[in-house]
């Protein structure tokens, strides 16, 4: 078995130096670099990860960028278990995360938290980001330093230099919402969809797919309805009072392309309209499960949340730790949950 | 920390005994390992397993005992995925696996390849068990010596010793068929349940359940179709056939097996596909080729490749961290349309 010694020998070069290039960390001269990955190539080098987290006494941080837990219905907290879970595992690997936390309808709370982690990026080893408000993060992923890597999970920014993404097909979920309605929809009329502004690609995709779904079936007309959620926090009550208003009787499907379903799903019950209104959403939060029991939503299109939280932990960790390939894009199987098949998918 | 040298010393037994113990290997008396987990509970102690397996390079050898995989049985090597996956990730552990088939079609109470796997059991750290032949199975774990671990996948065998079981459960994905069917049949109707092997007791819960859901909805009547035990493409054809001439409104038809596929080409030559739902089991090739042309509407899937997963996972909790691990594992029921089959099957791969 090659050691580290002997690539160092052969590259003339330190230990030292080969561990830099082998982590991509510190400098190195690109032509260094480039010897000593011919290197490593040629005799088919391997580093023995454990023994190198046992020695090195190294630790790993990686900081998390995501709205508060408590926002979109609590829907945070689903990645965030996950993120929790995949530090457990890895706690022997000396691997720590840290949160910062923004308010999502606030864009100054999110500058705020973008300027914390770039005044303190030597804490950090990588980052995990959920690219919510995808205008301001634009800029920020711009002024991220080129040797600090990140992973994108929940939504994808095109563009970015992220090592991998972790999250749903955000279009093809919308297709699969359209067919859900069409097959759960047996009268002709009109199927609402709401859409916040301010707007963001992840939702507005699934929209776009949702709709792209919906073409050729006569029966069923989209309306979308938009709604400014920074300018008023009440806005959904509202919304709900236009749509039934508007459409009466007409109203034969509610598509909620995001996690805050539940007040929807309340409304139309109180109303005694969810066995004539079929209710598509997204995302497995308390309140959402719970309108699934009592029949109120009759489908949740659920994008794998924890997973997302613990896979894109994992990806930072084959990358940076364990110097790993990492896939590029890594689309989550689409659940769909109803109410009979809702409690084993809450573990 | 506490190290295995204070254990030894704690319970008065040489450092060896202490590895026997933790690692279940080699004899020991009652007495001295008794002696020895109070005091590994006493002083916390935790083994370094990354030391160990640095140290060690252990190799942890399994049995898989699970129906051979032939035509319409390509269910069964769905596990393997995941299996395969959890060898690759356990790094500083050799996880090999032996497979052992046994056929699902014979009627035997004991098959040759029990015995076999047997007589080699002493080679083995645990054992994976597929018990589609309940019969069959029962005699095969009555002979597993006391304190082997073994895990079953797939379903479960009451009354035994195992160490956990990871599986779906039947009668819960029989009441989601139904309300698929409930939510989607638009007329008032009669919906076909076509059983093959209506002595296996997973395919029959998940007509039970199936029933269950439509006993007293007046909208919807269930009817019951047996196949014989062999699930044969004729017998299959035979019956749909039977089922499209002779019931006036038909709205859908359930196949609580994996030959879900085999109705759907009859539906497709006999050209009512679209007019009958059609709702069945397992992401197997030819089931998804049927789903991607809309000749099936729906699958329901129980995660093979995460129960082979959990499965290794199961046994390396149990033998190498020494975890309590659950002795019911029920995984998640997914619902697969044409819309979202290709993640499924990416995951699996």
């Amino acid at each position: 078995v090659i050691t580290l010694d002997e690539v160092a020998r052969l590259a003339n070069v330190s230990r030292g130096t080969v561990d830099r290039v082998i982590h991509g960390r510190g400098r190195v001269s690109k032509e260094t670099a480039k010897r000593v990955k011919a290197i490593i190539k040629q005799v088919n080098y391997k580093p023995n990860i454990l023994a190198r987290s046992l020695s090195l006494a190294r630790t790993f941080n990686f900081g998390v960028l995501l709205p508060y837990a408590n926002q979109d219905g609590n829907y945070w907290l689903l990645p965030r278990h996950g993120v929790e879970r995949a530090r457990r595992d890895l706690e022997v690997y000396k691997v720590s995360v840290s949160y910062v936390e923004y308010d999502k309808y606030s864009l100054s709370s999110f500058n705020a938290a973008c300027d914390e982690i770039l005044e303190n990026r030597g804490d950090f080893d990588g980052l995990l980001i959920a690219p919510v408000l995808s205008e301001a993060m634009a800029k920020f992923i711009k002024r991220i330093p080129a040797n600090l890597p990140y992973v994108f999970f929940d939504s994808d920014l095109p563009n970015a230099q992220s090592l991998t993404y972790i999250g749903e097909d955000s279009r093809q979920s919308g297709v699969l919402a359209a067919r859900l309605m069409r097959l759960s929809v047996h009268k002709s009329g009109t199927i609402a969809t709401v859409r916040v502004v301010p707007r963001n690609d992840h939702i507005d995709e699934r929209i776009q797919g949702f709709t792209k779904g919906l073409l050729g079936d006569e029966r069923l007309k989209l309306k979308v309805y938009e709604c400014d959620r920074q300018a008023d926090p009440d806005i959904f009550s509202k919304i709900f009072s236009r749509i039934i208003e508007e459409q009466g009787e007409k109203l034969q499907g509610l598509f909620v392309p995001m996690a805050t379903v539940a007040p929807f799903a309340r409304a139309l019950r109180g109303l005694g309209l969810s066995d004539d209104v079929s209710l598509i959403g997204y995302d497995l939060t308390e309140e959402n499960a719970q309108c699934v029991r009592d029949g109120s939503i009759r489908f949740l299109i659920c994008q794998r949340s924890e997973y997302q939280g613990y896979e894109s932990v994992n990806s930072l960790f084959r990358h940076i730790v364990l110097n790993q390939p990492v896939e590029t894009r890594k689309f989550v199987p689409l659940d769909i949950i109803t109410r009979e098949n809702i409690d084993y998918h809450m573990e | 920390v506490a190290t295995i040298a204070d254990i030894a010393e704690a319970a008065g037994v040489s450092r060896g005994t202490v590895d026997r113990v933790l690692h279940n290997r080699g004899k020991v008396s009652a007495k001295n390992a008794e002696r020895i987990r109070a005091a590994i509970t006493n002083l916390d102690y935790k083994p370094n397993i990354f030391a160990r397996g640095l140290s060690l390079s252990k190799v942890l050898r399994f049995g898989v005992l699970i129906p051979e995989s032939r035509a319409d049985m390509s269910y069964f090597s769905l596990p393997a995925q995941g299996i395969e996956k959890a060898q690759k990730e356990l790094i500083g552990y050799q996880v090999k696996i032996d497979y052992y088939y046994y056929d699902y079609f014979s009627d035997m109470q004991e098959q040759k390849v029990c015995q076999q796997l047997l007589d080699s059991i002493d080679r083995l750290d645990g054992l994976i068990i597929v018990p589609a032949l309940s019969r069959l199975a029962e005699n095969f774990v009555r002979q597993i010596p006391p304190g082997f671990p073994y895990v079953f996948i797939d379903t479960h065998l009451p009354d035994t010793h195992c160490l956990s079981s990871i599986r779906t459960s039947p009668r819960q994905s029989g009441k989601l068929a139904a309300r698929l069917m409930d939510m989607l049949i638009h007329q008032p109707g009669t919906v076909a349940v076509i059983r093959g092997l209506p002595e296996n007791f997973l395919i029959n819960d998940r007509v039970c359940g199936f029933r269950e859901y439509f006993e007293g909805n007046p909208r919807i009547k269930t009817e019951v179709f047996d196949a014989d035990r062999t699930l044969d493409r004729t017998i299959f054809a035979i019956i749909t056939r039977k089922i499209v001439s002779g019931i006036g409104d038909l709205r859908g038809i359930f196949v609580p097996s994996s030959t879900t596929h085999l109705v759907a080409e009859t539906l497709d030559e006999l050209k009512v596909k679209g007019k009958v739902l059609l709702i069945g089991y397992d992401l197997t090739a030819m089931n998804v080729r049927c789903l991607k042309d809309d000749s099936i509407d729906f699958l329901i899937s129980q995660r093979p490749e995460t129960q082979g997963y959990e499965s290794v996972y199961t046994l390396y909790r149990h033998l190498i961290l020494k975890e309590e691990v659950p002795a019911d594992v029920e995984l998640p029921l997914d619902i697969v349309v044409r819309e979202n089959v290709d993640y499924y099957i990416k995951v699996a791969k």
